[in-house]
């Protein structure tokens, strides 16, 4: 947390907690200003997923890539110095990853706090029953998801 | 050190395949960072309030901060590999070729790099020598030795030797200049991307510059060239080349006009947040000493330092630098708000009165343009008008254009006068703008893919349209429209003598703005035979200086509900909304006189 706190303080962003787990049940103390509509924070979340897989990718492709190099370059710094880089990097995007990870948790179960999934569903059973009552499909249903 | 035998070896294939794994990822960090950009933070922001909303506000800009992190970094290494693999490439040919002719010669290279021969001489006892690389002064290296020997072979093989520790000690320089480089782009632990990481990317990318020079170096990099060179150039790299040029020289690239702009924004935003970097921590420098004994030893015991008044002196410029950053950065924040559009960064300089080109909408593919070439006293220092205008005037031009890709651009890119008077009486300010002015347009044509790509409307407000009279007056301004707004002058007489089609000339003056009638007196208008007119009936003939909003100077006047100089982007108001109309195309919508 100090080192959040401290990254804010660079950015100058207002204080504000950096995790998301650490978040108050909206029941608890969300108040009156707590005003999360449907839909942005599970597409967000949903962004957070994709992102995860992305940057897994990204692991991956750190390892395979470096793969061989020491035995075929043996007796160059070189080869040495990506060795002890490599190492950190690894550690970098394998963290982003699991941030991604929490982010997509934390963004989807703070939109179902916020009651994004009842009102998706009631959106669905909506539509579903206005499908059913007529012959055309409802262009007009807004999926936010 | 590499020996000959480990230069021989090495496969430089690996090098440049890791490069590709580094590139990758450098690559996909910068897509990631654009859906973290508009794919989180642009809906999540604004669409909730509460503390939630700015608590993940928080955390998905730090995400956001890694990607631009990882892309940097990950980039330089990816071009540190493939300058190394294609700088080792030379002497481990040459290191071939010695070793090709010595086993032609039947010369045994030896694992130290000597080089054993058998003596051929007519006078010497047949048997074997050893040549060394080096040779003692005032002989050439590797060859004199073996001038006037009897042994006719002693020559060839020191000739051998000599190339061998050549090849090996140019390797050694270049291994132990990339390994030196490729150490200091360690990543720092945990997620915090602080300012000390990004001044040191900044650092990174220098050293890089510095090390990689001899593989990819700035001169190559058109500079001074035109948008079509430009894009010439950029169009003959591979992809590779692009990505590498962009994150090794991000701030050339950044400022090429007739690049797409998509590339441009990365550049720039790379050179924007390692500049916010540094500014912040120049900030937080501690002060020097306040005071000093007085040197003089006589009454006041004290006085200021003259590193405090300096100190003082940069502290100043380092805030309004960040007021600038502070309000770009708000623009970036902005995207998604009121389905606003993302932000495209064309250009940034914090140095003297600043510089930022913001587009709102990828121009590439706009379907309508418009471009705001602002005016007097214009500073980075008090920017967020500057920027919202434009926001304005894109939000309003979607009503007029649905279902058609608008971007509205603010063009702060050139030296705008710093005061009204004397700065502003003066044609100079226009004369030095134009010409960059002239170019960015003409850059936003050689991206667009050519001039029926897009309808571009010009505004020019103030000062802004003298420029754009200049620029008109001075060569082919890439234009459909033009859009004189609170205009001191034109430095044309007439409308139709502007590089625009008959009819596409507009004005905008509210009754109390004062400009038009001050630039006359600057005499920033232009001359023209005619009769003056007001509300149609004349008052003057001759030779007279004319200003957009007179009648004689012809232009479509647009009816203006606003007032003063600095409102015509009220919204909802019929002076913003008859400008975006005009972007939009929306003619006969225009309301005028």
């Amino acid at each position: 947390m100090a080192l959040n706190a401290k990254w804010q303080e660079i950015i100058g962003e207002q204080p504000a907690a950096m995790s998301l787990a650490g978040l108050p049940a909206p029941e608890g103390g969300g108040g009156g200003d707590l005003k999360a509509d449907v839909g942005p924070w599970h597409s967000a979340g949903n962004t957070a997923g994709e992102l995860r897989t992305s940057t897994s990718n990204s692991v991956t492709d750190l390892d395979t890539a470096n793969e061989g190099v020491t035995g075929s370059t043996a007796g160059f710094d070189s080869s040495a110095a990506l060795t002890e880089i490599l190492g950190t990097w690894k550690t970098r995007v394998s963290a982003v990853r699991d941030e991604c990870g929490r982010l997509e948790g934390a963004l989807k179960a703070a939109g179902r706090d916020f009651g994004e999934r009842e009102e998706d569903t009631r959106q669905k059973v909506a539509a579903e029953g206005a499908r059913q009552s007529g012959p055309s499909d409802q262009p007009g249903q807004k999926k936010e998801g | 050190m590499p020996t000959w035998q480990q230069l021989r070896d090495v496969k430089l294939s690996e090098y440049t395949d890791a490069a590709d794994g580094w590139g990758k990822v450098s690559s996909r960090a910068n897509a990631d960072k654009d859906r973290v950009d508009n794919g989180m933070f642009a809906k999540i922001h604004d669409t909730q309030k509460g503390e939630a909303a700015s608590r993940a506000g928080g955390d998905v800009q730090q995400l956001s901060r890694n990607y631009q992190y990882l892309h940097t970094e990950c980039g330089l290494i990816r071009t540190a590999l493939n300058g190394l693999a294609a700088e080792l490439a030379a002497p481990q040919k040459k290191l071939k070729q010695a070793l090709e002719d010595a086993e032609n010669l039947k010369f045994t290279v030896n694992a130290d790099g000597t080089v054993t021969y058998p003596t051929q001489s007519s006078v010497l006892a047949p048997g074997n020598n050893t040549a060394h690389d080096g040779a003692p002064i005032p002989y050439l290296p590797g060859k004199a030795e073996g001038i006037g020997s009897a042994d006719a072979n002693k020559g060839k093989a020191e000739d051998i030797a000599q190339r061998i520790g050549d090849a090996v000690r140019e390797a050694a320089e270049i291994d132990g200049r990339y390994a030196g480089v490729l150490r200091k782009l360690k990543a720092e632990p945990g997620l915090t991307v602080s300012d000390e990481t990004l001044v040191d990317a900044a650092k990174d990318t220098k050293a890089m510059q510095d090390a990689a020079g001899k593989y990819a170096d700035d001169d190559k990099i058109p500079h001074g060239k035109s948008p079509k060179e430009n894009a010439d150039w950029w169009n003959g790299l591979t992809q590779e080349q692009r990505d590498e040029y962009a994150t090794l020289y991000p701030a050339s690239v950044g400022s090429l006009d007739g690049l797409p702009s998509s590339v441009r924004d990365d550049a720039n935003r790379m050179v924007f947040a390692e500049t916010r970097a540094q500014i912040q921590t120049d900030l937080n420098k501690p002060a020097p000493n306040q005071y000093i004994p007085n040197p003089s030893g006589s009454y006041p015991a004290v006085v200021v330092s003259p590193e405090y008044r300096e100190w003082q002196k940069n502290q100043e410029t380092l805030k309004n630098q960040l007021k600038g950053i502070e309000s770009i950065q708000a623009r970036f924040d902005a995207t998604g708000k009121e389905g606003l559009p993302e932000a495209y960064l064309l250009g940034y300089d914090k140095n003297g009165i600043g510089r930022a080109i913001i587009a709102n909408g990828n121009p590439d593919t706009a379907d309508h343009t418009a471009v705001y070439v602002p005016g007097t006293t214009t500073n980075l220092n008090d920017f967020d008008d500057n920027i919202s205008r434009m926001t304005e005037t894109w939000l309003e031009t979607q009503k007029w254009a649905p279902g058609e890709k608008v971007s509205t651009i603010t063009w702060f890119g050139y030296e705008a006068p710093h005061s009204i008077a004397p700065d502003a009486m003066q044609k100079g300010w226009a004369h030095d703008g134009s010409p960059k002015l002239l170019q960015f347009m003409d850059g936003l044509e050689t991206v667009q893919g050519g001039a029926d790509k897009s309808h571009t409307t010009i505004i020019g407000h103030s000062y802004g349209s003298t420029v754009v009279g200049d620029a008109s007056n001075r060569g082919h301004l890439a234009a459909d429209d033009i859009v004189a707004v609170g205009s001191p002058g034109m430095l044309t007489g007439k409308a139709e003598d502007l590089d625009v089609d008959k009819g596409h000339v507009w004005s905008e003056a509210a009754w109390n703005d004062v400009v038009p009638a001050g630039g006359k007196v600057a005499g920033l208008g232009g001359y023209t035979w005619g009769v003056e007119t007001w509300n149609g009936i004349p008052f003057n003939a001759g030779y007279v200086q004319t200003v957009p909003s007179d009648e004689l100077f012809g232009a479509h006047r647009m009816d203006v509900d606003t007032s003063g100089h600095s409102d015509y982007w009220t919204r909802d108001s019929e002076s913003l909304k008859n400008q975006s109309k005009v972007v939009a195309g929306a003619y006969d919508k225009v309301n005028e006189d």
